[in-house]
Order: C-alpha cells, then structure tokens, then sequence
C-alpha cells in the first residue's frame, strides 16, 4: 500500500486528542431519580481514580475509528489493484468532418466508422477503458469511461460535418487523456481526407482504420462575389474528382429564381473556373452543380451579397463640414449634424451607432461607439491638462495598431493639441513624443476613440490620409459587416452593436441557436451547409439581421479518392504502461466507512438520550 | 418527508381512564373504616357515632329531662315503674373525608408515575366517600397547598370529582410541614384525613402531623413507592439528578453502593412508621405498580382502611 498525499496521515494526531477529551471530559449518564434524599450520604467513590483510567466506552471506540478512517483517507492510500493485467485505455478517434458524410458502398462512411467503434466498444473486457474523441475541424473529448452504454450513446450523438478534421490536435488530447496505468493505444478511424500532416510522433501505438474507397465526386470548391457598379460579378470554381470528364449544369440560383445557368465541361481530376456579371438588387446567391455523387453537401455553394452594415453617424461640430465631406463618402453611413447647443434636443441620439464630439463632450457617454476630436477641458468624461497649444514640429510621430497601418501623417501639422492624461483604458496609438495625438480603448460597454487635435488648427483635413483615417476609424468603431460566408465549421467571428443584448442564429433547417452577448462572439457550431440568419435583438426586437453563407465544398473534404496515412512515428507496444499494475484509489472506501460509523455513532446517541 | 419526525418527540402513549364505571359499581361495597370518635352529623351518613343519642332503636336509658322529644318516651318503662325515661340507641352519621395528594415533582418518576397511583387511590377513596354520603375534600399540595376540591357530598358530585383529580399536574417541591400545617389551619373541625404522597421531603412529616391529633383527626398515610426505588440497578458511574432539585450528585453505582442505599431506605421507611405510630397515624406503603382493584384495595382492606 502506498500514500498518494503522506502529509494527509497527519490528520491521525486527532486519535490522541480524542482520547485525551474523552479523559478529560467523560461525560457520565445522568438518571434522573425522585430525590437525592436516600443517595445523598452514600460512601462516594473517588473521582479522581476514574478519571485516571481510560473509560473504554463504546462513543470512544466510535470517534477513534471515524477519526483513523478519516486521517487515513485524507492520506490518499492506494494498493495494487486487482485489475487484469491486459486492461487497456483505448484513445478513439472518430473523423467527422463533412467528407465522412459521403455515401461509399451502401452506407455513409461516418455510419461504417461508428460500426467500426461500436465493434471496438463491444469487444473491450471489463476494466478497459475508452475515450471517445471526436475529430472535425476541431478536436474535443466526446465521453471517457467503461460503460459500454454510455459509450455507446456518446458515439450516436455524432454528426459528420465541418471542413477539415483536426486529427494532429485530437491525437494530442488522445496522448493526454490516456491513463499509463493501462496498456494504452490510439485508433484513428477516419477516411483519410486531410491535409498533408508533417511527420510526428506518438508516444503509444496508434492504430489507423482507413475507411471508404474512391468514389466519384462533384463539388463546387470557391464561391464569391463583388459588386460591379449597380451590377454583382460572380465566381465559382467547380472541382470534379473522377476519372472520367464530367458534363453538367452550374446553376446561379437567388431565391427560386435561376439567374444564370452554364454547361460546364470538367476533365478527368481537373477544375474550371466560371464567372458571371449578373443584375443587382439580389440578397443571396446559391450555386448548384447537378452533381448525383457521393457527397451532396458539396454540389451547392452559399453566398450572402447583401451585406453592407448601416452606420447611423451624429457629427456634433460648431464646423462640421470637413467631417461630414469625409464621412459621407464611407458606404453606409449616415450622418447626422447638430450643434453642441442642440445636442441635447436630437432625437437620433437613440439610435446612432456613432456620435463623434467636436470640441465638446456631454455629461455621460452616449449609447454606440464614440469618437471626441480636442476634448474640451471642462470635461468630467476626460483629463485634458491643457488649453490648445501648437505641436513641437521637430518631434517624430510615434504610430501603433491597425487602424493606423499604413497611414503617412509626413507633411501634416498638428498646431492645435489638447495635452489629455491617457485613461487607463485606452492606449496610445499616435503621440509626438509624450503627447498623445490618438487614443484608442473601450469603457463601460463603449468603444470609443480620442483624437486630442483639433481639425481647425491644423492642415490635417486638406491631406489624403484625412479621409482614410475618419474611413478607419469608423469601420474600427463600429460593429463589422458579417462576412458573405464561411467554410462548415469555421470559427465566425461576430462583433455584435454594444447596444445588442441578444445574438440569435437561426440554421437552414430554422433552428434557433441563443449566444450569449459580448464584445466578440465567437461561433464553431455552423456545420450544416446553407444559409443562417445571425440577428441582434435588443430587449426582444430584431434591431439588425444579417446573413452568412456556409458552403462545406473545400478541396480537402471534396476529394474522395482514399489518401495514405500521415507519417506518424509511434511505437509498436505501449512503453509507458504500469506493467498492468493498476493502483486503487482506497479513500473513497474508508470515507464510506467513515460515514457509515458516523451514522452508527448518531443512531447510539440518540438511543441513549 | 420521512426524516421530518426523526427529531420530533416520540408520540406519547394513550392513558386510560382512571376508572370506569363497572369498577365503580364494584367498589360501592366497600367503604372507608372511620373511628366512632370522628365528629360527624349524624343528619346522613353510614359511620357510628360514639354518641348515644334518643332514638326508637335504643340500647340504653336515661331519665327524661326538659325538652326531650316525647316520641322517645319509653311508655312501657313508665307503666311499670311510674318514671320517665327516653330510649337512647347507636346513631349513624356522615364524616369529612380529607384526601390530600402529593403533586410534586418527584411524584411524576416512575413507570407508571407515582403520581398515577395516587390519583387512583384518590379516586377511590373519594368515590367511597360520596358514595356514602360523606362529606369530601381532595386537595393538591406540593411545597404548599394548590388547588382544592369540595366540600362535597352526594353521588352527583362524583364526574366533578375524577375530572379534578384527573387534572392534578406534577408541580413543585415537596414541603409536607408547610403544607399539611396550611391545611390543618383552614380545617379545624377534623375528620378522616388520607395523605397520598412519596414523602421525600427531608423533613417535616412530624412536623406537620402534629397539627392533626386524635380523635379530631384521623390520619392515613399512604406512602408510594416505585419498585426502581427499593431496587435500584447496578449503572456504574452516572450522575443522579434529582428531579425537584435539579441537583446532580456523581456517583458509581455498584452491588457496594445499593447495600447502603437500601440500608438508608430501611432506615428512612422505619423513621417514617415511627413517625406516623407517634402521631397516632396509620401507615401503609403501596408500591406504584400495584394494581388498583387487585393489590391495592385488598393491602387496604387488610389494613383495615376499607371495609
């Protein structure tokens, strides 16, 4: 028997203390009588005589053994189990990307993979143990135990789908999970369709279970769109994987109206590329290959056309026109001007996703993003420590961040610059030595940007990177458009309005998908190819809906044909192996039992009471 | 939920009834033995009179004397020798009966209580006595004299009665000097007086019996005991608490220990029957666990309190 925690075994101190109270303080039964008249003048025995001698009682022996038990539990004993000496941890790695759902000989080849598991789960003996992970784009421990049952039921929640099978990462989080305890190994049961894997090495033998065959297959592999004045222009490059020339139609469907319809003629393995010029006015785009192959959720691609994001701006400026010039150029946006007098009295202030402060700032920050341009210096919202006051010309530009990349600030002159003592939650993205020039952070839910110069002063909005930045910093400030689309089980980013308070995704089938709101919301579950609404709701009512296109065509998934396995270096026997020694946890045990006297013990005292 | 009674107090057992009605027809037989020197009316009532008085039942004479009823004139006396001279017989008449119980504290030890016991003798003798026309109090007492109940007299003063003593809850301490000498007081003309009690007071029994002399009075007293009491069990070390007293003394309980309990038992049982001899007191020690009709009235009638 060993100890897993030694220092635990201190707990055993309480057996003497134990004993000592008990000798200290032994409580006696007390019998009530009618009178102490008759007892009072008995010979007494001597007290202390007693107390000298341990009074072995069973409440004594009770709290003794609860107390052993316990300290000994906290020791964390272990001994050597009784486990067979060929119990195995199977580390079981399932491919469910969307190529596994390709029908190949009858069944689909996700359908013959399970059938494999569940050969693997019913020929495991008692004591073995599987962990069950799934592979898609990425990997994650479905279920680990011995129940064959739950095992069982785990793998039937599986679905293939998602570009792509993070095989590398689950046979990572396979190493990590097998217990060396057991004689472990890895079994991949995959079709084999990734991307080229670079050599590695396993530490536990890895068993690979090629599934499928090569069927023929049709896929429509690169979907895209841009707007072409008034007019869309159309790509789509469509792949076939077959020995034979492929002849067929390459539909461009919007809605149920076909828009554009091509014969398209594909060598043997080959690709070909077709764009169209098509009508405006169309939200969504859907091509369709009449594929009749293996894997159908790659005949149809899914692109979202419509996806500018409206920008309500409120410019409040005493001199807004060389901002509002500016601003108005950005697609999508919508400006607002008002006076700082009048401010107070607008009414797009409720729904503006932007208000930019000139020269002036409220009491509060407003709802939305907010860009303040020479922060006054009455200001409760921001420290400015001085008046307008001229750059030192001399002084090199210090420029940080994205927003800012790129931009050439050469020629411009800063002569009117508001001295602010940064916010802890904004950072410097353009100072003249220790002065700030622009700042950028987020507080209390607001994303916000200071630019510490006023526009008047200098010749900053006479100069080309004037326009870029108020185009930058806008598209910084507001909330992203979604993007047109998106690979099966790509990570999507969403930067929801700080306003939203709910995100609901409905799926092509329309289902309903809750995310909970914040500053990025990150979504892995669009698996299913087709079209999902993502809506930002704000205390119940849809205030922006968009739409993203997810196409599960990707060269990787697409191609069908059977593909070798990666180079892999594991061993041939388990070397980490506890020789089939399996150690037993005993504290769960004695703590039982350390309940059980526990219960025995109040059962006693109750009785005597 | 199953575990909302674990630590509820255990549902105490029914009592039966003190009494019930055939026992009572049954007990009608009997009746409480006063002494003929009792001061009685003689208006009703079952007892003798150690008073001669006019009578047309008569064992004796005396010479006529101004206003003597004339209806007990022996004619036939004056025929033969020319004087007149008035019938006196035996007359019967009625008694206080004075029941007084113990409700103190210690009363309620005990398996069946003590208490029970005594309220069964109560009832008894109080049945008897308005049974018999008798003149009855039933008193509660403890430290001092608590609740009270009559003069009564008359079989339909009976359901009052058993209601009363049935309602005698277990009190205070027990100061037999301060109570009996109370009662003596608000009672001077005397009569059958029947103490119901444990006695395990450290003193005062003499005390208070000396404010119930003969002939005035007539003193019963029963002492009750539990069985526990004359044999107590071997605990070892234990704390005895006393009831009334609240008072813990530790002690080991052991074959040593008991010998010289019952040697002090024996002695305080006999101080009490020399107590109760001097003071011209009957006394008779009935154990809690006797049954009523069974035990306890046959040891009275031996004793000569019922007949």
């Amino acid at each position: 028997m060993s100890f897993l925690l030694p220092l635990g075994l201190l707990a055993l101190l309480a057996l003497p203390i134990i004993v000592l109270l008990h000798l200290l303080r032994e409580r006696r039964q007390r019998v009530p009588v009618p009178s102490l008249l008759l007892w009072a003048h008995l010979p007494r025995r001597i007290d202390g005589e007693r107390s000298r001698r341990l009074p072995l009682t069973l409440l004594l022996l009770l709290h003794l053994l609860v107390a052993a038990l316990l300290g000994f539990a906290l020791g964390g004993p272990q001994i050597a189990g009784a486990l067979a000496p060929d119990a195995r941890h199977t580390a079981l790695i399932i491919d469910t990307s969307s190529s596994m759902a390709a029908t190949d000989g009858g069944a689909s080849r996700f359908e013959q993979a399970r059938q494999r598991a569940r050969t693997l789960i019913a020929a495991t003996s008692p004591g073995d143990r599987i962990t069950l992970i799934a592979a898609g784009p990425r990997a994650q421990i479905v279920v680990s135990g011995e129940d064959p049952f739950v095992l069982t039921a785990a793998l039937d929640t599986l679905r293939p789908g998602g570009v792509g099978a993070a095989i590398n990462e689950a046979l990572t989080l396979a190493e990590a999970a097998l217990d060396p305890q057991f004689s472990r190994r890895i079994v991949v049961v995959t079709d084999g369709a990734l991307p080229p894997q670079p050599a590695r090495d396993v530490a536990v033998p890895v068993e690979w279970v090629q599934i499928g065959s090569a069927v023929p297959n049709r896929a429509i592999i690169a979907f895209a769109s841009r707007p072409w004045g008034g007019r869309i222009q159309v790509y789509a490059r469509v792949a076939s994987y077959d020995t034979a020339p492929f002849n067929g139609t390459l539909r461009i469907v919007s809605g149920n109206q076909v828009l554009a319809e091509e014969q398209v003629t594909i060598a043997p393995n080959g690709e070909t590329e077709i764009s169209w010029t098509l009508p405006g006015g169309v939200e969504t785009l859907r091509a369709v290959i009449d594929g009749r192959d293996a894997l159908p959720q790659d005949d149809s691609a899914y692109l979202s056309v419509a996806q500018g994001r409206p920008i309500t701006v409120i410019l409040v400026s005493n001199q807004p026109a060389a901002l509002r010039r500016a601003l108005e150029v950005i697609p999508g946006v919508t400006v607002v001007a008002t006076t700082p007098a009048a401010y107070a009295t607008t009414s797009e202030r409720a729904i503006a996703d932007l208000t930019i402060f000139d020269g002036f700032l409220p009491d509060a920050w407003p709802q939305g993003s907010v860009l303040v341009i020479a922060p006054p210096p009455d200001s409760s919202l921001l420290r400015v420590t001085s008046d307008l006051q001229p750059l030192d010309a001399g002084a090199p530009l210090r420029q940080r961040g994205s927003t800012l990349e790129g931009l050439g600030f050469g020629g411009v002159v800063f002569n009117a610059v508001r001295r602010i003592e940064p916010p802890p939650w904004a950072e410097v993205l353009l100072a003249s030595g220790d002065l700030p020039l622009i700042l950028r952070g987020r507080t209390e839910g607001h994303e916000i940007a200071i630019w510490t110069f006023d526009l008047a002063g200098g010749n900053l909005t006479t100069r080309l990177a004037f326009p870029l930045l108020v185009a930058r910093t806008v598209r910084d400030l507001a909330p992203p458009p979604l993007p047109q689309a998106v690979r099966a089980g790509e990570m999507l980013m969403i930067r929801p309005d700080p306003r939203a308070t709910a995100l609901v995704i409905r799926s092509p089938d329309d289902r309903r998908i809750e995310a909970p709101v914040a500053s990025v919301v990150t979504l892995d579950t669009l698996i299913e190819p087709g079209f999902y609404t993502v809506e930002e709701q704000r205390g119940g009512a849809t205030v922006l809906a968009g739409i993203v296109g997810v196409n599960a065509g990707a060269a990787i998934e697409s191609n069908l044909r059977p593909q070798s396995a990666p180079p892999l270096r594991a061993p041939g026997n388990d070397p980490g192996s506890a020789s089939g020694q399996h150690m037993i946890d005993l504290w769960p045990w004695l703590a039982g039992a350390a309940l059980i006297v526990l219960a025995i013990e109040w059962v006693y005292v109750l009785r005597r009471r | 939920m199953w575990f909302g009674n674990i630590f509820s107090p255990k549902p105490q057992a029914e009592i039966p009834p003190l009494f019930n009605e055939a026992f009572l027809r049954r007990l009608e037989r009997l009746s409480l033995q006063a002494q003929r020197t009792l001061r009685g009316r003689p208006s009703g009532g079952a007892h003798l009179s150690h008073r001669l008085l006019p009578t047309s039942i008569f064992s004796d004479h005396r010479p006529y004397s101004v206003g003597d009823d004339y209806r007990y004139v022996d004619w036939n006396v004056y025929a033969h020798q020319d004087a007149l001279f008035v019938k006196l017989g035996e007359i019967e008449q009625d008694v206080t009966i004075h029941l007084l119980l113990d409700a103190s504290r210690s009363m309620a030890w005990g398996s069946p209580a003590k208490l029970r016991a005594a309220q069964l003798i109560a009832g008894t003798l109080g049945y008897l006595a308005l049974a018999h026309n008798d003149r009855l109090h039933v008193t509660s007492f403890d430290a001092a004299v608590r609740r009270e109940f009559g003069p009564a007299q008359g079989k339909s003063r009976l359901i009052e009665m058993l209601r009363f003593i049935e309602q005698v809850q277990p009190g205070g301490e027990t100061n037999l000097r301060s109570a009996l000498e109370t009662y003596a007081r608000h009672h001077p003309r005397g009569g059958l007086l029947v103490v119901c009690s444990d006695l395990l007071a450290p003193e005062g029994l003499e005390e208070g019996l000396r404010a119930y002399p003969p002939p005035t009075w007539q003193t019963l007293v029963i002492h009750l005991l539990d069985p526990r009491e004359l044999n107590p069990e071997r605990l070892g070390p234990i704390e005895l608490e006393d009831v009334e007293t609240g008072k813990l003394l530790p002690l080991i309980i052991d074959d040593e220990t008991i010998a010289h309990y019952r040697r002090n038992l024996a002695a305080w049982q006999r101080t009490i029957e020399s107590i109760c001899g001097r003071r011209g007191a009957t006394y008779a020690r009935v154990l809690s666990t006797w049954p009523l009709e069974r035990q306890i009235i046959p040891y009275l009638r031996a004793r000569q309190i019922l007949t």
